[in-house]
């Protein structure tokens, strides 16, 4: 790499896991650029969720790299990961379910300095920051439409509302790394392209880095700038969408044989 | 027919278990931390106090007693009788020292949460609570041992009458009980508490949002253990007598009852339970029957406890949820953005 060429601001080096005799992440070696939205796919099994909470903290590799903005997250808790920018989603949403909507949103909020136990006796210098934390979540809330459901407890919304919940919570935690696993899953086709759209465009106006799971390659192949595939724990391809609709292994991997169907154009505004 | 003994007995425990019950509402109800071990906590209060006030009344009063011998009660309670501000100040000693004692028990016990489930927690304090109790009373010498220790002065001991003297002392337990209402409230409904709640439905959500869950837990054991401690003060300073015999789990899940009864994680509910249950626990007893003039045609002691097994069943049947729900957590947020409707 030149000097000329910016540092990424994820590198994973050598990435293993492994699950007793199943080697879930085996060698995984790939970088994302700063402001890069990068698509994550492959077969179930393929390890895209083990690859998330190896990133997150939440496994512990076996072996192998993990370099964020320049620093080693091997070894560290998820919740400093999470301070240092880089924030996931899960695949099945992990909402607190007896807290409702605006709730959520607000525990997520970054280095807010009213959330210890001598604040919580004597509040009073840190109602302002208490005050900016709601507005905050009232202006995420209402980009993911969901403004209505602040009221609600989590366990009350529909599963497409839950996820949309979740990925609002998690960009409340301003995340310079954001990793989102499937979210568009559960939400109607046409709510999903709506999604992706808000996604681009928060990228564009924020400059949030974004890792994506995603199973509707239609979807997903329309927004992001380049896709990695997984199989078996191994990368298979790295390159732009268009690149990796072609590829024969990456149509083998999914479906077994060659046989890549026409897309279907009319299948998304 | 006079009932003073009776109004100050029920006061005074209901202030007791009242602290009780909002400490393990803290803990249990808000944050998912199933102390089991709770009358352990509250035993140190007990203990320490036993302890502070054996030694100093006799090193300030210049005896040369045996702290635990028949002899040095009365030489304390004779101490308190004519020196009471000594006597006062004591128990305000005995009240910090237990809350510090109890805050650095609590956050230290909470450590084997960083490593096993909630489940397991919930045996290892219940050990620990056990263990401490038949080493003490099994060992000589030990702040009473298996003999206890009497003369643990009531700080109103200078009041003539038992009469006036337990209803001061009974005021004094439901003020600090109000208190402790006060923190549990102000803890609860404050970003601290969110966070609790948060931890308890899915430590592993809070954790990828950068949230230190094992300190949050801590705290909230060390806070949870020191309300227990200050109960403890309040019991040994009451029966004016430390021994182990007090301290046996079972009040652990009496409390937890309380707790359950008034629906977990709502305070306002707990008094309620906590309301219930020490009327139960009061009112089942021998001695009152006896007032009354009652003759029942079985052993109270055992009815009792069947009367609580029925009322657990009924709750897990028809109200699993208890008498009242839990609320949301009221900070500046709700009015910052009332226009969403959620100003509850």
């Amino acid at each position: 790499m030149s000097l000329l060429e910016p540092v990424p601001l994820l590198e994973v080096e050598g990435l293993t896991k492994r699950f007793g005799g199943i080697t879930a992440v085996d060698g995984l070696t790939f970088t994302v650029a700063e402001g890069e939205w990068v698509g994550l796919i492959g077969p179930n099994g393929s390890g895209k969720s083990t690859l998330f909470s190896l990133l997150s903290g939440v496994e512990r590799p076996d072996g192998g790299q993990i370099r964020f903005a320049g620093r080693s997250l091997v070894g560290l808790p998820p919740h400093q990961i999470a301070r240092l920018g880089l924030v996931r989603g899960f695949q099945i949403p992990r909402l607190f379910s007896s807290m409702d909507g605006l709730e959520n949103m607000l525990v997520a909020e970054k280095d807010h300095p009213g959330e210890g136990l001598a604040a919580a006796l004597a509040p009073g210098p840190f109602v302002e920051a208490e005050r900016q934390a709601a507005r905050r979540a009232a202006w995420w809330l209402t980009a993911f439409g969901l403004a209505g459901q602040a009221p609600l407890l989590a366990s009350e919304l529909s599963g497409g509302q839950m996820k949309l919940l979740e990925t609002a919570r998690a960009l409340m935690g301003q995340p310079r790394l954001l990793l989102l696993d499937e979210p568009a899953a559960g939400v109607a086709p046409a709510l999903a392209q709506g999604i992706f759209q808000k996604l681009r465009r928060l990228r564009e106006e924020q400059g949030i880095t974004l890792l994506t799971i995603e199973h509707r390659l239609d979807l997903l192949f329309d927004h992001v700038d380049r896709v990695l595939v997984l199989h078996q724990g191994r990368l298979l391809a790295d390159g732009p969408p268009g690149a990796i609709a072609e590829e024969p292994r990456v149509l083998e991997a999914y479906f077994g044989t060659a046989h890549w169907g026409p897309r279907r154009e009319g299948a998304h505004p | 027919m006079d009932l003073t003994p009776l109004v100050v007995s029920f006061v005074t425990f209901f202030g007791i278990y009242l602290i009780l019950a909002l400490s393990m509402n803290l803990e249990y109800g808000l944050t998912g931390l199933p102390n089991f071990g709770k009358v352990f906590f509250y035993s140190v209060g007990a203990y320490t106090s036993a302890f502070v006030v054996s030694r100093l009344m006799l090193a300030l009063g210049g005896a040369s007693l045996v702290p635990w011998s028949a002899e040095a009660a009365v030489f304390r309670e004779e101490l308190a009788r004519s020196e009471p501000w000594l006597a006062i100040g004591l128990f305000l000693l005995c009240l910090v020292l237990a809350a510090l004692v109890g805050a650095a028990l609590g956050s230290l016990l909470s450590s084997p949460a960083l490593r096993v489930q909630d489940v397991y927690l919930a045996l290892i304090l219940l050990v620990v609570a056990e263990i401490a109790r038949v080493y003490v009373r099994a060992t000589e010498g030990f702040i009473g041992g298996p003999h206890g220790l009497g003369g643990i002065p009531n700080p109103f001991r200078f009041i003539e009458g038992a009469g006036p003297r337990g209803l001061a002392y009974a005021g004094l337990v439901l003020a600090l009980a109000a208190g402790a209402y006060v923190l549990v409230e102000r803890i609860t409904h404050s970003p601290f508490g969110r966070l609790m709640k948060a931890v308890r439905d899915d430590e592993l959500a809070a954790q990828v949002l950068g949230k230190r869950t094992h300190w949050v837990k801590a705290q909230v054991m060390a806070v949870g253990s020191a309300l227990a401690a200050v109960a403890g003060v309040l019991y040994a300073f009451f029966t004016e007598f430390v021994g182990t015999e007090d301290f046996d789990s079972q009040l652990t899940f009496t409390v937890l009852l309380m707790v359950i009864l008034g629906g977990a994680g709502n305070h306002r509910g707990v008094v309620a339970g906590t309301l219930i249950m020490t009327a139960i626990d009061r009112f089942t007893r021998p001695s009152f029957l006896a007032l009354l003039g009652l003759q029942l045609p079985v052993d109270i002691n055992y009815a009792r406890h069947a009367l609580i097994g029925v009322l657990l069943v009924l709750l897990i049947l028809y109200r699993p949820q208890g008498l009242a729900p839990e609320g949301r957590v009221r900070t500046a947020a709700r009015e910052e953005v009332r226009h969403l409707g959620v100003s509850s």
